[in-house]
Order: C-alpha cells, then sequence, then structure tokens
C-alpha cells in the first residue's frame, strides 16, 4: 500500500461559520513572517487577553499535541480573504482541514499552500464528531489518490475534490509557474481583447 | 451548466465571464484574464515578495491601482499611522508601486480612500469588467455590473505576474427582489434581511444577481451596498445589470472612457443584461415591501433581525451546529434570549466602511441627527470611504451637521471597521457599526458588533441605546 498523503492526529471544534479573523486576528496578520503566523492562530479561544494559555481549549489539550487533522462546522474560513488564515493553520502544523464547506476565498487560498480543504458530507462530519468524542486520541490518514479519509474505527470518508486540484497536490507546480507558461495564449487574447474593449487598456 | 452557451440565451454572468476567459484549463475551471486590479497596503508586500520567486515583473502595470486605507490613522491631516510596522506596509507599497510603475493613490494625492469606495468614483471598476483585489469586499463593484471578486495573497502574485487567474466558473444564483421597499428602509436593511432568509453560506460557489423592480429603483450607492454584503452570504461574487443610472454614475469619471470610446462603451454596458429564457442554477424571488429597518444581534452575518424585535431563543433551532453557534454568539454579545435590542445600551457608534461609506450614506445620517446632540455616553464617529466623498460632504456642510451633534468627522479610511489603525473597541464595549462583519472580535477583541445601516445607526446614537429611526421623535422629545 502506497504511503498516504498525511496521516495525523485529529482535533474537533464542531462550530458553523468560523471566520478568517477567529481564526487569525488582524493584527497578527501585519509584518510577520512565515512560518510564525501560528502565534494568532485562534488566539482569542487559544489564550486569555492577558496571554495566558486556555488549557481547556482543545488546541492547547495534550493529547491535541502534533495534530494535524481539523474537524470543524460549515463554512469554515469564512469572511476576510486574509491568506494569513491558511499560514497561520500550516505554521501550527494542521495541513488538512475537514467540513461540509469553507468560505470560498480561504478555499482558494488553501490550495496555492498545498493545505487540503477536504469538502465531505454532513452525515461523514458528524460520524466524524461523533467518534471523536469521548476519544482522547484520534488518528485520521488522508488519501488524495481516491480521495479518502481514512481511520481504524470508521469507514472511509469520501473526499470531494476536483481533478485540477487533485493534481495540483500531488505535482506541487506552483499556479504562478504554471499560468507563466501560458504567456502566448494570453498575449493572443489581451490582442483580441483590446480590439474588442479598447476603453479598459487604453486609459492609462 | 458551467458551459459556454453557444448563441442561446445568456445570464449578465457568463457574458462578462465569457470575455474574459482566455483558456479552458478543465471542465469546471478556466484562465480568466483580469481587466483591472487594485492594491492596498496590507500585506501586498507579501505579494510582490512570491512575484520575486517568479517572473519578478508586474506583467501589465497601467491594469493595476493601488491606495492605502487599512492600516492608515484617519485621525489628523498626517494620517499617521499607530505603529511603526503600519508604517513599513505603507512605505512597502510606496516602493512596489514606484518601482513596477504602478499608480498609487497616496495619502495627500486628493483620490485616496477605501479600495471598494474609489473604484467605482474613479471609474476604475466598469461594467462588464473583471477587477480584483486581496479583500474579500471586492464584490461591492458588483452594483456596476462590474464582476469583481476577492482574493488571498497568492493570487495577487499571480494576476501581477500574468494579469489572470485560474478560476473555477462559478454558478449562478439570481433573486428577484419583488416589490418596493419601504420609505426611509435602506439597502443595507435589504441585504441583511436577505442574508437573513437564505443563510451566510447560500451564496458558496455561487455568483449572485441582483435583479428586479426594487435593485431598479435603488441608488448605485444602494447597489454597491448590496453587492458589498454578497460575501457576508458566503458569495464572492454580487452582480447587478448596469442600466442608464450606472451610466450616468460613471459619466465624467478620471478613469473612464470618454468621447468615441464612451459612446462604444455605452452601448456594450447596456447590452449586458440577462436574457429572456436565461437560466440560472437557482432562483429565488425576495418580497421587499415589508421590511423594516434589520440589525445583526449575534457574530454570523446571518444572526439579523428586526430592529424591534426580541432576541431569538437557540432552544428553538433543531439543527445542533447552528445551535451550538447561537449560543456562543449570545453569550459573547452578552445578550439573553427573548430580550428587545432597543432596550440595549451603545458605547460606539460608527458610520463608514466600504459598505456605508458614501455620500448618501453620510447625507441619510445627516438628516437624523441634524440639530440633535450624540447621548452623552455614545462615542460617535463618521468616516467618509475616501477623501473626495468628505470633500464633497463638507461642501454640503454635512462635516457641521455632524460636529455640532457632537461626532467626530474623520479622514477617510477603513478606521473602526478593522480595527487595525488606532480605531477598535474595548473589551465588552457594544457598537452599532455600519460596516459588514460582525465577528467575535473584529472590531477589537472582546468588543461587541451590530451591524446596521447609517440611520440606525445615527438614532441609536442619539438615544444612546439600540434605536429604530422610525421610533426617534419619541425618544428625543
Ligand atoms: S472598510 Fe472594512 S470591509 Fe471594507 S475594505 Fe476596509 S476593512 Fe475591509
Amino acid at each position: 500500500m502506497s504511503k498516504p498523503w498525511l496521516k495525523g492526529v485529529a482535533v474537533a471544534l464542531g462550530i458553523p461559520d468560523i471566520d478568517t479573523d477567529t481564526i487569525i486576528p488582524i493584527d497578527y496578520c501585519v509584518n510577520r513572517e512565515r512560518p510564525h503566523f501560528d502565534e494568532g492562530l485562534f488566539r482569542s479561544w487559544r489564550y486569555t487577553p492577558d496571554n495566558r494559555l486556555r488549557e481547556d481549549f482543545v488546541l492547547n489539550r495534550k493529547s491535541s499535541l502534533g495534530c494535524k487533522i481539523l474537524i470543524t462546522g460549515p463554512n469554515f474560513g469564512c469572511g476576510s480573504s486574509r491568506e494569513m488564515a491558511v499560514w497561520a493553520l500550516k505554521d501550527f502544523g494542521i495541513t488538512c482541514v475537514v467540513a461540509e464547506s469553507f468560505g470560498e476565498i480561504f478555499y482558494d487560498n488553501c490550495f496555492q499552500n498545498e493545505v487540503l480543504a477536504a469538502k465531505v458530507s454532513r452525515t461523514s462530519v458528524d460520524k466524524i464528531l461523533s467518534a471523536m468524542q469521548g476519544n482522547e486520541k484520534m488518528v485520521l490518514s488522508v488519501d488524495i489518490e481516491n480521495r479518502l479519509i481514512k481511520s481504524e474505527t470508521l469507514p472511509p470518508v469520501k473526499i470531494e475534490l476536483d481533478d485540477l486540484r487533485k493534481s495540483a497536490l500531488i505535482q506541487k507546480l506552483h499556479p504562478i509557474a504554471a499560468t507563466l507558461s501560458k504567456d502566448q495564449a494570453i498575449s493572443a487574447f489581451e490582442d483580441s481583447y483590446e480590439s474588442k474593449f479598447p476603453w479598459v487598456i487604453a486609459s492609462k | 451548466m458551467g458551459e459556454m452557451k453557444g448563441l442561446g440565451p445568456r445570464l449578465l454572468f457568463d457574458k462578462i465571464w465569457d470575455a474574459h476567459r482566455v483558456e479552458r484549463l478543465s471542465t469546471d475551471y478556466d484562465l480568466i484574464y483580469i481587466a483591472r486590479h487594485m492594491l492596498h497596503e496590507l500585506g501586498s508586500d507579501v505579494a510582490f515578495k512570491i512575484l520575486e520567486e517568479h517572473s519578478g515583473r508586474v506583467r501589465n502595470p497601467t491594469q493595476t491601482f493601488a491606495t492605502h486605507d487599512h492600516v492608515v490613522s484617519t485621525k489628523g491631516e498626517e494620517r499617521a499611522p499607530v505603529l511603526p510596522k503600519h508604517r513599513e506596509n505603507i512605505n512597502a507599497l510606496r516602493e512596489n508601486t514606484d518601482r513596477h510603475n504602478i499608480r498609487l493613490f497616496d495619502l495627500n494625492s486628493g483620490q485616496q480612500g477605501i479600495v471598494h469606495v474609489i473604484g467605482p468614483e474613479l471609474g476604475i471598476t466598469l461594467p462588464g469588467m473583471t477587477f480584483v483585489c486581496g479583500d474579500s469586499h471586492t464584490c461591492t463593484v458588483g452594483g456596476l455590473g462590474c464582476l469583481g471578486w476577492g482574493i488571498g495573497t497568492s493570487e495577487v502574485a499571480h494576476v501581477l505576474a500574468t494579469q489572470t487567474l485560474i478560476k473555477r466558473r462559478p454558478k449562478v444564483f439570481r433573486i428577484n427582489c419583488e416589490g418596493i421597499l419601504p420609505k426611509g428602509v435602506l439597502a443595507k436593511d435589504l441585504i441583511l434581511a436577505m442574508i437573513a432568509e437564505f443563510g451566510s453560506e447560500a451564496g458558496a460557489n455561487m455568483a449572485l444577481e441582483f435583479s428586479g423592480e426594487a435593485i431598479s429603483q435603488l441608488s448605485i450607492e444602494g447597489r454597491l451596498t448590496m453587492c458589498n454584503l454578497s460575501i457576508e452570504m458566503g458569495a464572492r461574487i454580487g452582480l447587478v445589470a448596469p442600466d442608464d443610472a450606472s451610466i450616468e454614475f460613471l459619466a465624467n469619471k478620471p478613469f473612464a472612457p470618454s468621447g468615441k470610446l464612451w459612446d462604444e462603451a455605452i452601448k456594450y454596458w447596456l447590452s449586458l443584461k440577462s436574457e429572456a429564457g436565461a437560466s440560472a442554477e437557482r432562483e429565488e424571488s425576495f418580497d421587499v415591501s415589508k421590511i423594516g429597518p434589520q440589525i445583526t444581534w449575534g457574530t454570523s452575518p446571518a444572526h439579523v433581525m428586526d430592529v424591534n424585535g426580541y432576541v431569538p431563543n437557540p432552544k428553538d433551532e433543531k439543527n445542533t451546529t447552528v445551535r451550538l453557534g447561537m449560543e456562543k454568539a449570545l453569550d459573547y454579545m452578552n445578550l439573553t434570549p427573548g430580550q428587545r435590542l432597543t432596550d440595549t445600551k451603545v458605547d460606539v457608534v460608527f458610520i463608514g466602511s466600504c459598505t456605508n461609506g458614501r455620500l448618501a450614506d453620510l447625507r441619510a445620517a445627516a438628516e437624523i441627527i441634524k440639530g440633535q446632540k450624540v447621548h452623552p455616553g455614545v462615542k460617535a464617529l463618521v468616516v467618509p470611504g475616501s477623501t473626495s466623498t468628505r470633500r464633497a460632504a463638507e461642501q454640503e456642510g454635512l462635516d457641521v451637521i455632524f460636529k455640532r451633534a457632537g461626532f467626530e468627522w474623520r479622514h477617510s479610511g477603513c478606521s473602526l471597521c478593522v480595527a487595525l489603525n488606532g480605531d477598535r473597541l474595548k473589551e465588552g464595549q457594544r457598537c452599532v457599526s455600519t460596516s459588514n462583519r460582525n465577528f467575535e472580535g473584529r472590531q477589537g477583541a472582546g468588543g461587541r458588533t451590530h451591524l446596521a445601516s447609517p440611520t440606525t445607526a445615527a438614532a441609536s446614537a442619539l438615544t444612546g441605546r439600540i434605536s429604530d429611526r422610525f421610533s426617534l421623535t419619541d425618544w428625543c422629545r
């Protein structure tokens, strides 16, 4: 059997509509260098206002140490376009977020950073979440090739993932490099675009 | 779906999308040409760093524009940012735009402002174009029939390098607004009511098209406000078909075409309507005739209620995750199920942002507060969305009305919408805000945000409590 794309401890945050402001408050977005955005990750949930660790918060528990996968409610990553939300998760070590749905910009930002935003059905999320309840440590593995999330206790869960995203995750080709190779097609397009809509580029 | 529809009837969205398709990448993905692009000082320095890792060259510098809005202070002429690291952001944008020959509307240019306000105001974001910016409220420009959406930093770099994006073709969700909006009820109330009805993720992977009589009757400012909150309904794109009002709005704008090109452009813009018989993935009609002033009670933009209503009870909600979200929100907002919001004391009132920082918004608020006084317990500020909005408002004497009432009259910028520039709520403070996000901590850690229209915000500033502008006379007597 081939090595899974990812295998690791999963943590649960079963709340809907977790927005990118919550994932990383704006103060932690400015002038920070990778890989230190994790300082801001879920800042007000992980820390008290006077910067003490909230030990009861799920990401701070001992059993969550080294976690790589986050299972969460629908519409995760809604709101602000800040890519720092993805960087914060990744810098913390989370490279796969599993939810029924995602904020669209967050979803795209994940794939710019080789983070898997795994869309699965609502029943699958519910099943994983209830299996995690009372289970100190849940280890999941992600099989990108077959678009599956596997564990020892649950039947495999299907990930909804299109071919383009899937091959980008496997091939690790940067999208900018891919598009730069299409320079001629872009130039040809520009010529006809400029003649059709001369006011777009003309107003210099 | 998702196909180029040949000669069949097409939607507004299809027409713009198809005109910008460079190449088809897969069944759902296209390489899309970006007509215009805007940068702001927050985070674009990282985009330039990513660019350096690739071509290092901005492909079409004249199609990108830049300004400062997020971190600049709105206090005082010098607009000095509060933290040194913010000054670094501002200087980095200056250096990067200078090096790559990108036009920057700098602080003293007279044209600075919030990107989504100056785009339409300067005629940069025109009907029928694709437009992107590293900010989620780029959807605002859909109010002019411009196909705009927000992107992350890596995608900003992608646009700088290639003038294109790899983008999945969204489906279209068309909402036909029937009836006439009651007098004094604003576009903000309409869109909040719509988010309450359809939910905060109804627009996921969709482009919204707002149509119908109520939309045709809205001012362009109102349409921009509606499209601004498309993202709060989960949609990256909102659109309204351009019409005569759009053309009137754009006439003589600095970056809009003129002369023969203007005539050609108008002809094209007016052809962009969705055709009869073209069908969207989802169609809904929405009756606007009974909407009253709306306000959010919780921490999701879907947590909306009538300003005169009662805070909902999570116990009535069947879906467990939604219920958990409601409980958490009530706890954070320090509200009890069943209570009236109009009983609630307000500490801060903020009128501004890319949602409601335009001249029409300032006029609506000024009408409420004219000759009145802000409640002594309230800190109230008005932040025009752009430098030219500020100037236009001053020409009408709106600044005097606000200042006499006890409002602070600021320079333009994002201000308290984002809490990054010296304006922020203190822990536990409650704010009625005309902005677009009521997320936990959005206006400052521990701050509590109620989103509402400029008139509801103005009324609340006067009474010191969340207030319905229509019951205001009683309050003030
Ligand atoms: S006003 Fe608020 S929402 Fe608009 S661009 Fe600025 S920070 Fe973003």
